[in-house]
């Protein structure tokens, strides 16, 4: 419970950590004071204790309605009624699959709505793999799914397999995988997996799909989407000081940062697909030879230049020129400059290599003759030494030397980047993008799983006290989250998998909790709890019995998500009424406790999925596959899903419309009314095609009468007959409209109506 | 921010409504209490001097010591090395640079600006000039971020999208959020407007200002059908359309917002479009600005402050043009492009009167080294005649809007490098701004992700001393 004392108290020890010592008493008695409230907190705190079984209360069959009807009781509300049985199709057509129903549908629960029935119907589309798409891209936003990396400069941004990991995600759901399961492989499929092409390595898009923004601030992406992800647990507040209101400390985040900070992403993840059956595949193989000879030649040039009797000569002046004249870089910059594409790197290693082997007999000579050479032919000494240390035996001291670390000779492909200077980078830079081009667009290109490893070795945790990588503390024994135990994670098996099994272990109290809520909430509209924080802040939230006993049966299925949809989908609550006594507004205006069915606006995907099926262009058998350009009218056949998400330069619809911006992880979305989405639909070319597509659709077309046409709209449209004054309205409208544009004009309308974006 | 409590909430529906500037959407009036509120913007927490911002945003980083802040001491020791250590600049640098331009006293104030921006210099006696403004790194992207967003690494919302979350807009007709370049976008793109976990609708619009085609230039505001009848023809319907639905559904607020929503969009077109036509301008008017892009975005920008926008942001252009690596000599140019139109800008809001209300900011994400910079392969021309990044001290200048016209703020060392006097960060000039706009940058949050926010986050003091 967060009382003002406690807020005010926060923000003293808040504010106290970052002012100077005159007032560190003060913040010393503060912070004591809050670390007993804090410890106090710990133990008590819903969230952190193990869900608490109880037995539905009497008065419902299912206990979900069970659970909501006793704390209706309790607030002296009574629940709105059933709604029609059409409406409940409708719903459950958009909670779980994100598309209208079928007139089929429709029918069937009409003419019978019975509890059988609409089971019945709950399993036909928890079986159909739109339900895998729609929750795909749920999960999509609780993994901050991009398929760009962000911010590259003018580099080629993509992730050219990005949607490998959304296929993963559609067939997880469809498949029912269980949950424990779907944590661990997103944590660490690479450890799980015994076949180095299994499909399940997509997985590890849940870390990799992420921003990139130099090491750390990646790592931190993946602190924060893991614990946020998984256990609506804000760790990546303790980044720089232990959490504020939180049992969390800054060796929790630490714990897993270090995880994190061992890993290492291979260039090319592994092939997961079948390439050979693609008729496109070899053109793509010779292509990308193509590109990688080019990239070959490119760093072996650097390299031979380095080890070529001529050129090395050139570096070995520059270099003794260096010492001998104690040039800064800036010097040696300027003076190898002069000298045609001469690399400062190549010449500072050399003066640091001769330097520390100027006692080395060969090079003390060379360089004492270098001393007493006329300046105008030191490049003629230089040559000399270059061309024996081209042609010395390896057992020889120029030999041996030549292969030391240190020594520029030493340097081959792998370590090419070491001496590669801007130009260079900026070279590669293009050729990266090349590559990276013909991977995201050649359709020969094969899907590959864009997956992590661990490093060889592990090195140790330490926590960067404030947060400043500069200033590593001690090293520490990695270990789970502290309030939840902290056990260390154990020898002999890689932390980040132990660290997978403890998110996914039932006895964490906190995973099961946090998916349960996140599947109501998708469900109804709005959650249990609030999905951003289940910490501290959170009050107990007043329906804790039921989520409480949906996480136990959720647990004791084994992590089904299908069976917790039939659980909540089954109930009465769910087919409530929008609209119930007057009441209950007083208590409970904003339904809390499900009294009634909470009207709220299709997401962005499920409203251009409705327009698109209304409108004939929507090809559902395409499950899976590349992102698209969603504004191209090629991709009208595409569900929304497929969307291609660029975090660096996201659309403006999207924004309009309130996808989250996955620059991080989104616990809900919000809804906001703005007029850029009415402008969508009054003037966006995708409604207006859209529209007059319809508009000419032979089915349409072929329908002469005015009245019939509009009934054949409002079944199509909103999957109902108009009403008599709905037929008048809009039969007049249409004779005093414009002949050669009111029926696209009308399509346009009702798609834009509000009865079109709201779930009733 | 305390939690809201029911009395807060009796309000008239619509003035609720208008007062959030539709920014908070569909949220049901009684839904409030147990949704997350953090959507809800706030009123101003004491009275403001300014109202709007117009930022004019001279990106790449143009040079204090070309410019607001004269360094004789550069041309004593021009060619010579100076006596400054440890100031680590972004690419190696050398010897001292002069300036190539000339300095002169302006006004009552005796304000000291370089030929560069003569137009500007009338309005010394207006200019708020801040010598010893300080960044955290000498790179373009982090320095934009923090410019812009108030944290050079995180994705955090940008200035524009706090005030406009803070202060609604005037006039929901036109985007309360606007950042105009002409042909293209700065480096960072869309990041610098960003709303980030903010809602959406508080991101700057952007505008590619060398569109001349005006409704081409926000997304969906023309109508392809280009007929208005037709268009009115088709609300009627949806109007009619929604009444019923609305009727039959407890007159849901919601469905009250998407209708009005409607409203908005249509007048938008017709406003914005009128907004952005300086055609419509008088020819001195337009004389007086004179040619180019930046002339153009001035005037639009104008237009929409006096129609209630309610920050505006003018990018010099594509790309980083002020990044003057390679010859301080192209500063000439760039000031030609702007001058005359910011001192052309700054006599119109006076005329009209808006000026008092008005804060306008120029400047760049950071400034340039008095020391010149040495030739880098693949990173510059080679020569010796530009000056490289400097976040250690730079100038911006603020008119209008509560600040002190005819005075200087702080000072860098003798060669303009860092700031020795009154150092202002930038969390210090946004906790300013926002202070100028009547809102206290600390109770000015957000609730993600477990905490609050805010644009200064742990940082920022309000400095005084520079308003009026």
């Amino acid at each position: 419970m967060r009382s003002s004392f406690a807020v005010a108290l926060k923000d003293i020890s808040c504010y106290a950590r970052h002012t100077t010592m005159v007032q560190l008493h003060g913040a010393i008695f503060c912070i004591l004071l809050i670390f007993v409230q804090m410890s106090a907190r710990a133990e008590e705190h819903w969230a952190y204790v193990p869900p608490v079984d109880s037995k539905p209360p009497a008065g419902e069959a299912n206990p979900v309605d069970a659970y909501l009807l006793a704390a209706q009781k309790k607030s002296n509300l009574t629940s709105a009624p059933l709604a029609d049985a059409k409406t409940w199709v409708k719903r459950a057509t958009y909670a779980l699959t994100g598309l209208p129903p079928t007139a089929e549908q429709l029918k069937k629960l009409s003419d019978n709505p019975t509890d059988e029935q609409w089971r019945a119907l709950i399993d036909e589309l928890l079986a159909q793999p739109a339900y895998g798409e729609r929750w795909a891209r749920h999960w999509m936003d609780v993994a901050r799914y991009s398929d760009t990396l962000g911010y590259n400069f003018d580099k080629d941004n993509r992730y050219p397999y990005a949607y490998t990991y959304r296929d993963w995600l559609i067939k997880a759901f469809n498949e029912d995988m269980p949950y424990p399961k779907f944590v661990k492989l997103q944590l660490a499929a690479d450890l799980i997996c015994d076949q180095k092409d299994d499909p399940d390595l997509a997985a590890l898009g849940f870390l990799t799909v992420g921003r990139r923004s130099g090491n750390l601030e990646t790592n931190d992406d993946r602190v924060d989407v893991i614990t946020r992800g998984f256990m609506s647990t804000t760790v990546a507040c303790a980044r720089c000081h232990d959490h504020k209101t939180d049992p969390i400390t800054t060796e929790d985040y630490y714990s897993i940062y270090s995880i994190l900070d061992n890993l290492k992403v291979p260039s090319e993840g592994p092939v997961i697909g079948q390439p050979a059956d693609n008729p496109d595949y070899e053109d793509y193989r010779n292509k990308l030879a193509e590109l990688d000879a080019k990239n070959s030649k490119a760093r072996q040039d650097i390299i031979d230049q380095v080890r070529l009797p001529e050129t090395s000569a050139t570096y070995l002046e520059l270099a003794w020129l260096s010492i001998h004249n104690d040039w800064d870089s800036g010097k040696i910059s300027s003076e190898a400059f002069k000298r045609g594409r001469f690399r400062l790197n190549v010449v500072s290693l050399w003066k640091k290599f001769l330097k520390e082997h100027a006692e080395s007999p060969a090079l003390a000579a060379w360089m004492q003759e270098m001393e007493s050479t006329p300046a105008d032919q030191l490049g003629t000494t230089a040559l000399k030494l270059a061309e024996e240390w081209a042609n010395a035996s390896s057992d020889s001291e120029l030999g041996k030397l030549a292969v030391n670390h240190a020594c520029p000779l030493s340097i081959g492909m792998d370590r090419v980047g070491e001496i590669m200077d801007q130009k260079d980078n900026n070279d590669n830079n293009a050729r990266t993008s090349a590559r990276s081009k013909l991977q995201t667009e050649h359709p020969g290109s094969p899907p590959r799983a864009m997956v992590v490893a661990d490093k060889d070795k592990y090195s140790s945790a330490r926590v960067f006290v404030r947060g400043n990588p500069s200033n590593p503390g001690e090293p520490f024994k990695r270990h789970w989250l502290s309030f939840l135990g902290g056990e260390p994670f154990p020898e002999g098996q890689s932390p980040r998998l132990s660290l997978a099994e403890k998110i996914a272990d039932p006895a964490n109290p906190l995973t099961s909790r946090v998916i349960v809520n996140r599947v109501w909430a998708w469900d109804f509209g709005h959650p249990l709890a609030d999905p951003a924080d289940f910490g501290p802040q959170q009050p107990t939230p007043p329906l804790l019995p039921l989520l409480d006993w949906l996480t136990l049966r959720f647990d004791e299925s084994g992590g089904s998500i299908k069976e917790l949809q039939r659980i909540i989908l089954s109930s009465k609550a769910f087919r409530l009424a929008s609209t119930g006594p007057a009441a209950n507004s007083a208590a409970d205006e904003a339904n809390s406790l499900f009294w009634k069915w909470s009207t709220h606006r299709v997401d962005f995907e499920a409203m251009r999925d409705r327009l698109l099926m209304t409108s004939g262009s929507l090809d559902l058998t395409k499950i899976g596959g590349r992102s698209v350009r969603i504004d191209k009218k090629e991709s009208d056949s595409r569900r929304s899903v497929y969307a291609f998400i660029d975090r660096y330069a996201l659309p403006s619809t999207f924004i309009s419309f309130d996808l989250p911006h996955p620059d991080q992880h989104a616990a809900a979305r919000v809804e906001t009314t703005v007029p850029q989405q009415a402008l969508y639909f009054l003037n966006s070319p995708f409604v207006i095609r859209q529209a007059e597509s319809l508009a000419n659709a032979p089915d349409f077309a072929k329908i002469q009468n005015d009245q019939d046409r509009i009934t054949w709209l409002y079944q199509r449209i909103f999957e109902r007959e108009p009403r008599a004054d709905e037929k008048q309205l809009v039969g007049n409208w249409i004779s005093t409209s414009d002949p050669t544009t009111r029926w696209a004009d009308l399509i346009q309308m009702l798609w834009s109506s509000n009865e079109f974006h709201y779930i009733d | 921010m305390h939690a809201p409590t029911p009395n807060d909430l009796i309000l008239d529906r619509r003035d609720f409504l208008r007062r959030c500037g539709m920014g908070f959407g569909g949220l049901a009036l009684g839904g409030l209490l147990t949704r997350n509120l953090s959507a809800a913007p706030v009123i101003p927490h004491f009275a403001p001097k300014a109202k709007r911002v117009v930022h004019l945003f001279m990106n790449g980083g143009p040079s204090q010591v070309d410019t607001f802040d004269p360094k004789p001491s550069l041309d004593k020791y021009h060619g010579q090395p100076i006596p400054l250590e440890g100031l680590k600049t972004e690419r190696p640098t050398g010897a001292a640079l002069r300036s190539p331009f000339k300095f002169q006293r302006y006004g009552q104030s005796g304000l000291e600006i370089s030929e560069l921006f003569q137009h500007t210099a009338k309005h010394a006696d207006d200019l708020c000039v801040i010598r010893s403004m300080t960044a955290d790194v000498p790179n373009h992207e982090p320095s934009l971020m923090l410019m812009n967003c108030g944290d050079g690494r995180l994705s955090r919302p940008s200035l524009g999208s706090w005030v406009s979350y803070g202060l609604g807009s005037e006039n929901d007709n036109l985007p309360v959020y606007v950042s105009m370049c002409p042909g293209g976008m700065p480096i960072k793109r869309a990041e610098n407007w960003r709303a980030a976990f903010l809602p959406g609708s508080y991101q700057g619009t952007y505008l590619d200002t060398s569109i001349k085609d005006i409704d081409r230039m926000i997304e969906n505001l023309r109508n392809p059908n280009a007929d208005q009848k037709r268009q009115a023809n088709q609300l009627e319907l949806l109007r009619a359309l929604n009444q019923q639905h609305l009727e039959s559904h407890q007159h849901d607020p919601q469905l009250e917002a998407r209708i009005r929503s409607f409203e908005l969009a249509y007048r938008m077109q017709g406003e914005a479009t009128d907004a952005f036509d300086i055609e419509k301008e008088p020819t001195n008017i337009r004389e007086m600005y004179g040619e180019g892009n930046f002339a153009r975005q001035c005037i639009m920008a104008r237009r929409l402050l006096e129609r209630g926008v309610r920050f505006i942001q003018l990018w010099h252009g594509n790309g980083q043009p002020w990044d003057s690596h390679d010859d301080i000599e192209d500063h000439r140019k760039l000031a030609a492009q702007c001058d005359q139109a910011i001192g052309a800008f700054l006599t119109d809001l006076k005329m009209r009167g808006l000026l008092e209300e008005t804060l306008v900011l120029w400047g760049g994400e950071f400034g340039r080294t008095p020391v010149v910079e040495l030739p880098k392969p693949g990173s510059n021309a080679g020569v010796m005649k530009g000056r490289d990044h400097n976040h250690y001290g730079f100038s911006v200048w603020m008119a209008g809007g509560g600040v002190k016209g005819g005075h200087v703020h702080g000072a860098t060392d003798e060669f303009g490098f860092a700031a020795t006097e009154n150092p202002m960060h930038v969390h210090d000039l946004h906790a300013t701004i926002l202070s100028l706009l009547g809102l206290d940058h600390e109770q000015l949050t957000y609730h993600y992700s477990g905490r609050d926010f805010r644009l200064t986050d742990v940082h920022g003091k309000v400095i005084k001393e520079i308003m009026a």
